[in-house]
């Protein structure tokens, strides 16, 4: 009986986390095209240097940041696959929409400060899954994007 | 130079699979190694555990008799005594290793049970002694247990169960109450196989004890008529073993050339109630 009901726990908590899980991925990923479509003026670049020939009134440092969180139905998925190997689908969805959240609210952040364009775009991923025990209770990471934003000369 | 920021599909960087078909998948695979692994686990456990000398056996368990507490009654050594001197004569008829022994304890229960376990150690239950027609009914319990001792079929349980409960140890990572849980697989059922050459061994016993098997197929009818009246469950000594009519049948055929009339059934010489 006991593990029967060990059994019924995990099973909701896998229902719960794809049902969950999987209206909260299509709901950001839609968010997501529509932000970008709406940021599609500000231009970003990873070249280091300055564009030739631009007038820039300043040159300011944006960064965008975002922590996303996986459910118990990946973090399950991707356990059985690190058994076996190969590609880890359910987090790749998760990544993507870390990095593409990222650049969205770096561009919010170059919009706000009247830029057009950010140059040397650079991303970083943390991963927060592990805690002192060194046990991996939840997977979640950090995605952080930052570059230098030019906000152009409006008297030339 | 121009700079511009063309459309990025974005497609590309995540697989479009279903993930709950994949997931079905892998969960379908894992778990059909784990079960191969279980039974290849299973098989080599109760070889290995057959393989261990009965000494060794009875060396660990002593005079512990695992799986049931032996509760005294009144006329315990009574019946005892005449418990162990019957299953002497029977594991004399046997051919029993003399390497191996064989000690009986009687029991009070409410149920009807007989079991062999670690260490040549058969307990029978007041009940069931209660129940016994005859001692040829008896007979057949003691030679079929015994039976069980001879082909180390207790110890092949505790190899086998002992190493399903490391695989499930290591499937959900507890490992906690292993220990407890390892005395009580004694008392798993054996499988049909086993019990139908057991029945075959207790046949041969009674018939080099009594010149005849008649009377062992009355032990199960008796115990069938025990049958919970409202939920159906058998008594413990016929729902652990195939209790089925194949099995009646099968020692109903073997007392075939037995005469009643000229060989009658030898009652049970100690009552049930002896002590009162």
């Amino acid at each position: 009986v006991e593990g029967i009901i060990q059994i019924g726990i995990f099973v909701v908590l896998l229902a719960v986390g794809w049902f969950a899980g999987r209206a909260a991925e299509k709901r950001h990923f839609r968010e997501l095209a529509e932000t970008e479509a709406s940021l599609r003026d500000i231009l970003v670049f990873n070249e280091r240097r300055l564009p030739p020939g631009g007038k820039f009134a300043r040159a300011t440092l944006v960064v965008g940041s975002v922590v996303i969180a996986e459910d118990y139905f990946k973090r399950i998925a991707a356990g059985l696959r690190s058994l076996v190997g190969g590609r880890i689908t359910v987090y790749e969805s998760l990544l993507d929409r870390g990095r593409r959240e990222a650049i969205v609210r770096m561009k919010q952040e170059a919009r706000e400060l009247g830029a057009t364009m950010v140059m040397n775009v650079r991303l970083e991923t943390a991963s927060m899954s592990e805690d002192q025990s060194g046990r991996a209770p939840m997977f979640s990471a950090e995605f952080i994007a930052y570059g230098t934003a030019l906000v152009p000369d409006r008297r030339s | 130079m121009s700079y511009e920021n063309p459309d990025v599909p974005h497609e590309v960087n995540v697989s479009r699979d279903n993930a709950l078909v994949e997931f079905l998948r892998l969960l379908a695979g894992v778990a059909l190694v784990v079960l191969a692994i279980a039974a290849v686990l299973y098989l080599a456990g109760g070889w290995l555990a057959r393989r261990i000398p009965f000494a060794t056996e009875s060396s660990w368990v002593g005079d512990r008799v695992l799986g049931i507490d032996v509760a005294p009654t009144d006329a315990r050594d009574e019946i005892e005594r005449y418990l162990q001197a019957l299953s002497d004569d029977l594991a004399a008829a046997m051919q029993l290793p003399d390497s191996m022994s064989i000690r009986v304890h009687y029991t009070q229960a409410d149920i009807p049970n007989a079991f062999a376990t670690l260490g040549g150690h058969i307990a029978v239950t007041s009940e069931l002694y209660r129940l016994m027609p005859s001692e040829n009914a008896l007979a057949m319990v003691l030679a079929h247990e015994i039976a069980h001792v001879k082909a180390r079929d207790p110890i092949a349980a505790l190899g086998s169960g002992a190493s399903l409960a490391l695989v499930f140890a290591l499937v959900s990572g507890e490992a906690d109450g292993l220990a407890p849980r390892l005395a009580g697989l004694v008392q798993l059922g054996y499988s049909r196989s086993v019990e139908r050459e057991a029945d075959r061994e207790a046949v041969a016993a009674l018939r080099a004890h009594y010149g005849h098997a008649g009377g062992g197929a009355s032990l199960f009818e008796v115990l069938a008529e025990q049958q919970h009246p409202v939920t159906g469950a058998l008594p413990t000594f016929l729902s652990t073993h195939p209790a089925d009519a194949e099995r009646i049948d099968e020692l109903k055929r073997a007392a075939a050339d037995w005469d009643a009339a000229r060989r009658p059934l030898t009652p049970v010489r100690v009552p049930w109630d002896a002590g009162d």
